[in-house]
């Protein structure tokens, strides 16, 4: 299917945001109406692909059209095209990512108080490079966006943030800078090894040069590309700039950051990754997942010993990253479809738990986790609200998460990594003690001060925002079958890719 | 005969414009009549540049200088300063142009020598104040060195080859002892002269005069024809086929100006002192780039080099708008992006482009160059250059950062509001803004006049 609607996905944030500039800055109503309406329209469009798209049909569907895919093209010296598409892979994230930027707008009501239309800005144009990324079918750009995306997440953090704000940002994106380095270094590599030298990811997946280069050959490609997915997801030890983000980002910036940022990593490994150096996947796949069951222990253990609630989500959000990237490098059919799912059942699920952090920040000024204590009798909404997140990300039967995890956690089983599938259940296990733990010392027992007692609970607004997510919960908990169907075919094509040599069901399709 | 009559029509009409100037002052015009005259005289240099390989960087250097020339309509300057001021940018242009369209090396260092009269006098302009005649006087001893460079370059050549022309390049690095020394100090005195020396020895003294913008503005357009110089002669030693003779020593020195540039950068106060010395680093990253004997590269280069330039003159026209509204130093731009927001938010605009952050045309630039260097098989260097690159990154955020994440400094007495914009600096900033902007988002037609420029120049 060849069409201009992701064109309008991808740029409607920022071109309409661009009316925001017209707008006068104390106007803050106006600004707020604009940006909700602007950020509502993308989400809309996206709805009309999902109710379009043929799960069963080619690859990639939507692509943009012949005639406006010149970019930047000189007839046997460069072929850089503009050309968008989308795969099961990435027609929920895309989804996600519209549906999740309004829930964004509509908690940044109040805050920030200065700066506000700039702010609405950088969040719009944050949102453009992330469906960029997520919806480029042509590596340069892809790396476009990607490097394009940095720059509002340094003015969210270091303009409207707390705290050391200013080092934060600029941690982020120093260790950024670094995987974009070997972002393009591979590109640039893989693009002079093609036999077309294009950038053209579809190409690519076919390319006899990339696929004939065996294991060794494919390495380097791959460790480039890895390490910078791996910067951005974060997988341990590369994780330090997260934390430290999160604790002094503004909290309606630490919500699009920690659900949509860090999915771009695991999506950079689904796009690109494995499917275009197979081989390589399939070597190194033993270390990586060692690496991702670090990340979930390793994220579990330091959640648990957290005294500010961001830096815990932090923690948790290293720790899942961990499950996914598990699913992805097992390999397998049902890994794979499991990955994908937990992106986005996870983005739903740290989505709500990040605006009640900043709920309880607006109400109570401080995150410290020993500054709570009782709050279901003050608040009982906010406290139900809490409990049914914490418990969708702890993985309980009939919420969305479960689905997901037990995909993965069976994949392992199924293939005989017992081992790694036995540790793995031990860090869910260190995950829901945590999880519990912090649901005891915010909700339950006694209020630790006064100001506990005086917190308000949830108005509309927020209970409207939150009421929401926890419906797509249970529904995704629920219906997880209708959104496997989706992704399937695509999470089969990149299995069979890996594995050419699989009997192949031609219920699943294959053409690439 | 008419045709190279024709090829030296933009010096020409710059040198005659600029002593139009200086004669007519004496018959009271005014400072708006001076400034157009300049202006003009550069539009019709301009528009007479000769379609050629070197058509391209008259284009940079015109086009640079157009740029500056409209922000400063109203540079501050008296009357009978402003005159000499304006002349001094003509002729340092008409230089540059003869530098980057050299064949034969008198012009060539005859180019450099105009230049570094016009770089010596902007430099200590201001000369009843001793930061000024420091600066002239830093200036010229080592430029003199440069020239000794030069010059003994040109014996050893001459010696070796038996000619003056670049294309004796192939007789003089087969082998020939004279001939590639000749060549090596040629190199390094172009590199001191053209480069090195105008952009690392600035101590920018604004004194009452303020003439250290124009300064800046003619040592980024001898820097841009000087890489496309050094381009020229790259381009002789592949014909030679002593290409492997040369590119170490040039790799070698690009890559101590990549290093350095950035790393002194790191430790720079002044705003201006720290583009500066990014200026340096970036041009060492092209110059490492040129070491690819590769026309693809080179084109990319030419389209990077094409956006530099009025870049370059926007953002030091910029740090000059914030030294007057009371910000020389980093630690005074705390804030200054709320205080002066329009300015401010170009000026960011103009770093992240510097920084080759998207979406700009910085970071298109550096990206093409990077992506034809990488598949020219130059990808060791290209990682090099890219992470000593993070520095200059690191550098151009700080300034951001302190103009909009710190908290304003207590005391404001020091402080004053600039006077807004003239229209003809308005214009300056629509077109820097739209270079920087439309070009990072559909570069394709400049590229597409870049490769077809180092297409001409490797035939």
């Amino acid at each position: 299917m060849v069409t201009t609607d992701l064109t309008l996905i991808v740029f409607g944030p920022i071109v309409l945001a661009t009316g925001l500039l017209f707008m006068r800055h104390d106007d803050r109503k106006g600004l707020f109406e604009l940006a909700f309406g602007v950020s509502i329209v993308p989400f809309l469009y996206s709805l009309t692909l999902l109710r379009t798209f043929d799960p069963d049909g080619h690859a990639f569907q939507f692509l943009t059209p012949d005639r406006f895919r010149s970019w930047i093209v000189i007839e046997d010296v460069v072929n850089i095209e503009y050309l968008l598409g989308i795969d099961g892979i990435s027609i929920l994230l895309v989804l996600l990512t519209t549906f999740i930027t309004p829930l964004v707008i509509l908690t940044a009501l109040r805050r920030p108080r200065e700066n506000y239309r700039q702010f609405l800005l950088a969040l719009l144009a944050l949102e453009s490079c992330i469906l960029g990324c997520l919806c480029a079918l042509d590596l340069f750009l892809f790396l476009v966006f990607w490097t394009a995306s940095l720059v509002p997440v340094f003015f969210i953090t270091g303009v409207w943030g707390t705290g050391r704000k200013l080092s934060s940002a600029v941690k982020f994106i120093i260790f950024s800078l670094i995987g974009c380095i070997a972002l393009f270094a591979s590109a640039f590599t893989l693009r002079s090894l093609s036999t077309h030298g294009s950038f053209n990811i579809i190409e690519l997946l076919n390319d006899p040069n990339i696929q004939n280069l065996g294991p060794y050959g494919q390495s380097w490609l791959f460790w480039g590309f890895f390490i910078a997915f791996a910067i951005r997801i974060p997988v341990f030890p590369l994780h330090t700039w997260l934390p430290d983000l999160n604790r002094d980002s503004p909290a309606t910036g630490t919500v699009i950051i920690n659900t949509l940022m860090l999915i771009l990593g695991t999506f950079g490994f689904a796009r690109i990754c494995i499917p275009l150096f197979p081989d390589a996947a399939i070597a190194f796949a033993p270390a990586i997942m060692v690496l991702a069951v670090i990340s979930i222990i390793y994220g579990a253990w330091l959640a648990s010993i957290q005294r500010d609630m961001r830096r815990l989500i932090a923690y948790t959000s290293i720790s899942h990253m961990g499950f996914i990237v598990l699913g992805l490098f097992s390999l397998t059919q049902n890994g794979l479809t499991g990955a994908i799912l937990h992106m986005v059942n996870y983005g739903i699920c740290i989505c709500g738990l990040t605006i009640i952090a900043g709920i309880l920040l607006e109400r109570r000024g401080s995150l410290k986790i020993t500054d709570f204590g009782g709050l279901i009798k003050s608040a009982p909404t906010l406290g139900v609200m809490f409990w049914i997140i914490a418990f969708a990300l702890i993985g309980l039967p009939g919420l969305n998460i479960f689905a997901s995890l037990f995909l993965i956690i069976t994949s392992l089983f199924e293939h005989g990594n017992y081992l790694i599938g036995a540790i793995t259940l031990t860090g869910l296990i260190w995950l829901a003690v945590m999880m519990l733990g912090l649901i005891q010392k915010i909700m339950l027992g006694k209020a630790t001060s006064p100001a506990i007692e005086k917190i308000k609970d949830l108005d509309r607004r927020e209970f409207y925002v939150l009421a929401l997510l926890v419906l797509l919960m249970f529904y995704f908990g629920l219906s997880s079958p209708s959104l496997t169907s989706k992704i399937e075919p695509a999470t089969d094509r990149t299995y069979y890719k890996v594995h050419p040599y699989t009997p192949f069901s031609s219920e699943t399709g294959g053409d690439q | 005969m008419t045709d190279s009559l024709l090829l030296i029509f933009p010096e020409a009409i710059l040198v005659l414009t600029a002593v139009f100037i200086t004669i007519k002052w004496r018959s009271e015009k005014t400072r708006v009549e001076d400034w157009s005259l300049a202006l003009i005289g550069t539009v019709i240099a301009l528009v007479v540049s000769q379609q050629n390989a070197a058509h391209l960087v008259n284009y940079i250097i015109l086009g640079a200088l157009i740029i500056g020339l409209l922000f400063d309509y109203k540079s501050g300057l008296k009357r009978d300063h402003q005159h000499t001021w304006l002349a001094l940018l003509l002729i340092g242009a008409a230089g540059a142009i003869v530098i980057s369209s050299s064949a034969h090396l008198i012009p060539l260092v005859l180019g450099l020598e105009i230049v570094s009269v016009v770089i010596y006098t902007l430099a200590m302009f201001d000369r009843t104040t001793r930061e000024a005649r420091d600066a002239g006087i830093r200036m010229i001893v080592p430029g003199l060195v440069s020239t000794g460079f030069m010059l003994l370059g040109c014996a050893f050549y001459y010696t070796g080859t038996g000619t003056l022309w670049l294309s004796g390049a192939e007789i003089a690095a087969s082998g020939d002892i004279p001939g590639s020394i000749g060549i090596l100090l040629i190199i390094a005195g172009l590199l001191l002269k053209g480069c090195l020396l105008p952009l690392l020895l600035w101590r920018p003294v604004s004194g009452k005069y303020g003439t250290d913008y124009g300064y800046a503005i003619v040592a980024v357009i001898t820097a841009s024809a000087t890489v496309f110089a050094m381009s020229r002669l790259m381009r002789e030693f592949i014909v030679s086929g002593a290409a492997d003779t040369i590119s170490s020593s040039v790799l070698l020195t690009a890559f101590l100006m990549c290093l350095g540039g950035n790393l002194l950068a790191l430790v720079q106060s002044n705003v201006k002192r720290m583009l500066a010395f990014l200026a340096v680093a970036q041009v060492g990253c092209m110059l490492a780039m040129l070491t690819s004997f590769d026309a693809d590269t080179f084109g990319s280069m030419f389209f990077w080099l094409a956006t530099w330039a009025p870049v370059q003159v926007a953002a030091f026209y910029y740090a000059g708008l914030l030294e007057k509204g009371g910000a020389s130093k980093l630690s005074e731009l705390e804030g200054f992006g709320w205080r002066m927001p329009q300015v401010s938010g170009i000026f960011a605009l103009i770093l992240l482009s510097i920084a080759g952050l998207p979406p700009t045309a910085g970071f298109m630039g550096q990206l093409m160059v990077y992506m034809e260097a990488v598949q020219s098989g130059l990808l060791l260097p290209v990682l090099f250059v890219a992470i000593v690159n993070l520095a200059g990154v690191f550098c151009c955020l700080r300034i951001i950062a302190f103009m909009y994440m710190k908290a304003p400094a207590k005391d404001k007495s020091h402080r004053t509001s600039p006077k807004p914009l003239t229209l003809p600096a308005r214009i300056g900033v629509l077109a820097t803004v739209i270079i920087i902007a439309v070009i990072g988002v559909y570069p394709a037609p400049l590229i597409f006049i870049a490769y077809v420029a180092a297409d001409i120049m490797w035939r």
